[in-house]
C-alpha cells in the first residue's frame, strides 16, 4: 500500500537486528573482569562523589529558563545578521531592520520585568 | 516564500497588538510600582486596554460589508466577521476578568498585576487562534493562549488545590496540545499543505484522500488535542480539577474564553473545511458523522449525570460547562452537514454553525454571572464553594444572589433569559435538516438540558429556602456588581432581542467561506 516506507521499515529492522546481534554476541563471547572502577559511575575520569539523586536549588531551574529565554535571542539575531546584507540587497533592509526591532524590543521590555521583578538576584 | 507585509495586515490584527501592548505595560507596572501599593489600578489599566480593544473590534466590525475575508502576513491569518465577532467576546472576556480579578486578588493575598497581564496576552491569543488560516500559526497561537492560563490557573499560590490544578492541566494540556501538532503532521504529510484554504482544495481535487487512514488519523488527532481544550468527554477529566481549583475569576474567563476560541476553531476546521462532504469514512461517509454523533452524546451525559451529586458549585460548574459543549457540538454537527449561515429548510433558519456562535455569546456572559457571584466567597486563598456555603445567602446580599440566580437560570435555559434563546435556536437549527439521527440527537439533548435543571435549580433552592448553617466570609467589590450589571444586562438583552445578535451570528458564518 505504502510502498515508500519499505525502505524506511527495512532499516529499522535492520538496526534493531543488527544493535540487538552486536549486544549479545559481545555478551555471550567476551571476557567479562569485572572491577570496582569499572562498575562505577562515570565521572569524566574523577573519584565520584557523594549521590547523584540529591535537590538542587528551586533558583537553578528559573535561572535555567532565563537562560532559555534570552538565548533565544541570539538564535534569532545571528542568522538574521548573516543574511541581512543579501535583505539590502533585495530591497527589504529597513523592514527587516524593523522586524528585527519589534523582536529585540519584546525582548528588552522582558529583560526590564525579569530585572525589576529580582529573578537576577540569587537571594 | 515570498514576503509580504501591508499596513492592512496590522490593522486586520489591531486587537490583538492592543491587547499585547497593554498586557507588556501591565507587567511593566507591576514591577516599577511601589511593593506596598494596591494592584487594583493595573486591573483598571487592564479593563481599559480591553475595552480600547472591544472598540476596535466594533470599528472593524462597522466596516464589514457582505461576506468578506481579508488575508493578512501572506496567507497565515484572515480577518473576517467571524474573526472580529470572536475578537470582540474575547476583549469583553478580558475586561470582566479584569474587573472581577482586582479586589478577588486583593481578599485571598495575591495583589499582583501578572493578573492582568496574563489575562490580556491569553485574551490577544484567543483572537489570533481565531484569525489563522494555517494550521502551524492555530498552533502557536493556541499555546499563546494556553501557557497564560496554566499560569492563572495556579495564581492564588497559598491556595494548595489552585497549585495542583495549575500542573493537572499544564501536564495534560501539553500533551493535548503534543497530539493536536502530531495530527497536524499527519495532514501535512498527506495534503502538503497546513493552510486551510490549499488543504481543503486537495480534497476536492482527490475524493479519495477524505478515505485515507493517515488522513483518518490526522483528523481524530487533531480533533481530540481541539477536544481537550473545549472539554469534550472522554477528554473532559481535568475540567472539574482545574475549574475548581483555579480562583474563580481565571474559572470565568477559562469557561467563556478557552471554551469559545477552541470552539470557533472547530466551526472553522471541522464545519467549514472539512465539512462531511470533503471527508468520508466509513460507508457513505457516516463514520465521520458517527465520532462527532458518539462524542456529543458522551459529553452531554458525562457532564450533566456527574454534576447531579456535587456539592461543590464550581465543581457543579465544570461539569455542567463539560454539558454545554456538549450541547454546543450538536451546533457543530448541524453546521458541518454544509451550511454557511445560509437556509438550510425554512426561510428562517440560522443554520448550525450560527447558532454555536450565539450560544458561545450567551454562555459566556452566564457563567461570568454566576461566577462573578461566587467569587465574592472566601478570603485569604480559601474559597467557600460548597452548597451549604449559599444557604440563606438570598436575603443577606439580595442583588448578589439575583445575579446568580438569573445566571443559573441562564445556563439551565429557562425563557426569557440569553440561554433559553441560544438553545432553542441551536435545537431548531438541529431538527430542521430534517435526518431522523439528528432528530434523535435533539432528542437527547433536550433529556439532558431537563436534567441540568435538577442541579441548578438545587442552587437555588440553597439560596432562598434554606437556614445559613455557618458563618460565611463574603467580601464586597464594586468590580464584580459592575460585572454583574454588564453580564445580567448582556443576558437578559440576548434573551429579549436576540434577532439583532441572531443576525451578527449569521453573518459572521457566512463569511467563514474560504477563498
Amino acid at each position: 500500500m505504502h510502498e515508500q516506507y519499505v525502505t524506511l521499515a527495512t532499516l529499522a529492522v535492520v538496526a534493531v537486528v543488527l544493535g540487538g546481534l552486536i549486544l549479545i554476541l559481545n555478551r555471550i563471547l567476551g571476557p567479562q573482569k569485572w572491577t570496582k572502577s569499572k562498575l562505577d559511575t562515570f565521572e569524566t575520569g574523577n573519584e565520584p562523589e557523594g549521590d547523584a539523586r540529591h535537590r538542587f536549588s528551586i533558583r537553578f531551574y528559573l535561572v535555567a529558563i532565563l537562560f532559555i529565554l534570552f538565548d533565544i535571542e541570539a538564535v534569532f539575531l545571528f542568522p538574521w545578521a548573516v543574511v541581512y546584507r543579501e535583505y539590502i540587497g533585495a530591497g527589504l533592509g529597513l523592514f527587516m531592520f524593523m522586524e528585527m526591532l519589534v523582536f529585540v524590543t519584546i525582548l528588552g521590555l522582558g529583560l526590564a520585568y525579569v530585572w525589576r521583578k529580582g529573578a537576577l538576584e540569587w537571594d | 516564500m515570498e514576503i509580504t507585509f501591508q499596513a492592512s495586515d496590522l490593522w486586520g490584527i489591531l486587537p490583538a497588538l492592543i491587547l499585547i501592548a497593554f498586557a507588556s505595560v501591565a507587567a511593566l507596572m507591576e514591577v516599577f510600582a511601589r511593593p506596598d501599593q494596591s494592584r487594583g489600578f493595573i486591573a483598571g489599566f487592564g479593563a481599559i486596554g480591553s475595552l480600547v480593544a472591544l472598540a476596535v473590534s466594533i470599528w472593524q466590525w462597522t466596516g464589514i460589508e457582505g461576506a468578506y475575508q481579508v488575508p493578512l502576513f501572506g496567507k497565515m491569518l484572515v480577518m473576517d466577521a467571524f474573526s472580529t465577532f470572536f475578537n470582540g467576546i474575547f476583549a469583553v472576556g478580558a475586561l470582566l476578568a479584569c474587573l472581577l480579578g482586582g479586589r478577588y486578588l486583593r481578599e485571598h493575598k495575591a495583589d499582583f498585576g501578572e493578573y492582568t497581564a496574563l489575562v490580556l496576552f491569553a485574551a490577544a491569543g484567543m483572537g489570533l487562534m481565531v484569525q489563522s488560516r494555517d494550521l502551524v500559526v492555530m498552533f502557536v497561537n493556541l499555546e499563546i493562549m494556553s501557557i497564560p492560563i496554566y499560569v492563572l490557573s495556579g495564581f492564588v499560590r497559598k491556595n494548595r488545590r489552585g497549585a495542583e490544578s495549575a500542573l493537572k492541566y499544564f501536564l495534560m494540556g501539553s500533551v493535548a496540545s503534543a497530539v493536536l501538532l502530531y495530527g497536524v503532521a499527519f495532514l501535512y504529510g498527506m495534503t502538503g499543505s497546513t493552510d486551510l484554504v490549499a488543504m481543503r482544495e486537495a480534497f476536492d481535487a482527490d475524493k479519495a484522500l477524505g478515505t485515507s487512514l493517515l488522513v483518518k488519523v490526522g483528523m481524530v488527532f487533531l480533533l481530540g488535542g481541539l477536544a481537550f481544550k473545549v472539554a469534550l468527554a472522554p477528554f473532559h477529566l481535568w475540567t472539574p480539577d482545574v475549574y475548581d481549583g483555579a480562583p474563580t475569576p481565571v474559572t470565568a474567563f477559562m469557561a467563556a474564553g478557552v471554551k469559545a476560541a477552541g470552539f470557533a476553531v472547530m466551526v472553522r476546521v471541522f464545519a467549514v473545511t472539512f465539512g462531511f462532504d470533503a471527508l468520508e469514512f466509513g460507508a457513505d461517509g457516516k463514520g465521520w458523522v458517527g465520532l462527532f454523533y458518539a462524542l456529543a452524546v458522551a459529553t452531554m451525559f458525562a457532564g450533566n449525570l456527574a454534576a447531579i451529586p456535587q456539592v461543590n458549585v464550581k465543581r457543579m460548574l465544570a461539569y455542567s460547562s463539560i454539558a454545554h459543549a456538549g450541547y454546543l457540538l450538536v451546533g457543530i454537527i448541524t453546521g458541518a452537514f454544509g451550511d454557511l449561515g445560509s437556509a438550510t429548510s425554512a426561510a428562517t433558519a440560522i443554520g448550525g454553525n450560527s447558532a454555536v456562535l450565539y450560544y458561545l455569546l450567551t454562555y459566556a456572559f452566564s457563567t461570568f454571572l454566576v461566577l462573578a457571584a461566587i467569587s465574592l466567597f472566601g478570603k485569604d486563598g480559601e474559597e467557600f464553594v460548597h452548597i451549604s456555603d449559599f444557604a440563606g445567602f438570598g436575603f443577606k446580599r439580595p442583588f448578589v444572589a439575583l445575579a446568580l440566580t438569573l445566571g443559573l437560570l441562564s445556563l439551565a435555559g429557562i425563557p426569557p433569559l440569553g440561554g433559553f434563546f441560544a438553545k432553542f435556536y441551536l435545537f431548531r437549527e438541529a431538527m430542521a435538516l430534517q435526518k431522523p439521527e439528528m432528530v434523535w440527537l435533539t432528542l437527547l439533548a433536550i433529556v439532558n438540558s431537563m436534567i441540568a435543571l435538577y442541579y441548578y435549580l438545587r442552587v437555588i433552592v440553597f439560596l432562598y429556602m434554606k437556614e445559613p448553617t455557618r458563618e460565611v466570609p463574603a467580601f464586597e467589590s464594586k468590580g464584580a456588581v459592575a460585572v454583574m450589571i454588564v453580564a445580567l444586562a448582556a443576558v437578559l438583552l440576548l434573551g429579549l432581542f436576540p434577532d439583532g445578535y441572531v443576525e451578527m451570528a449569521r453573518r459572521s458564518v457566512e463569511s467563514l467561506a474560504l477563498r
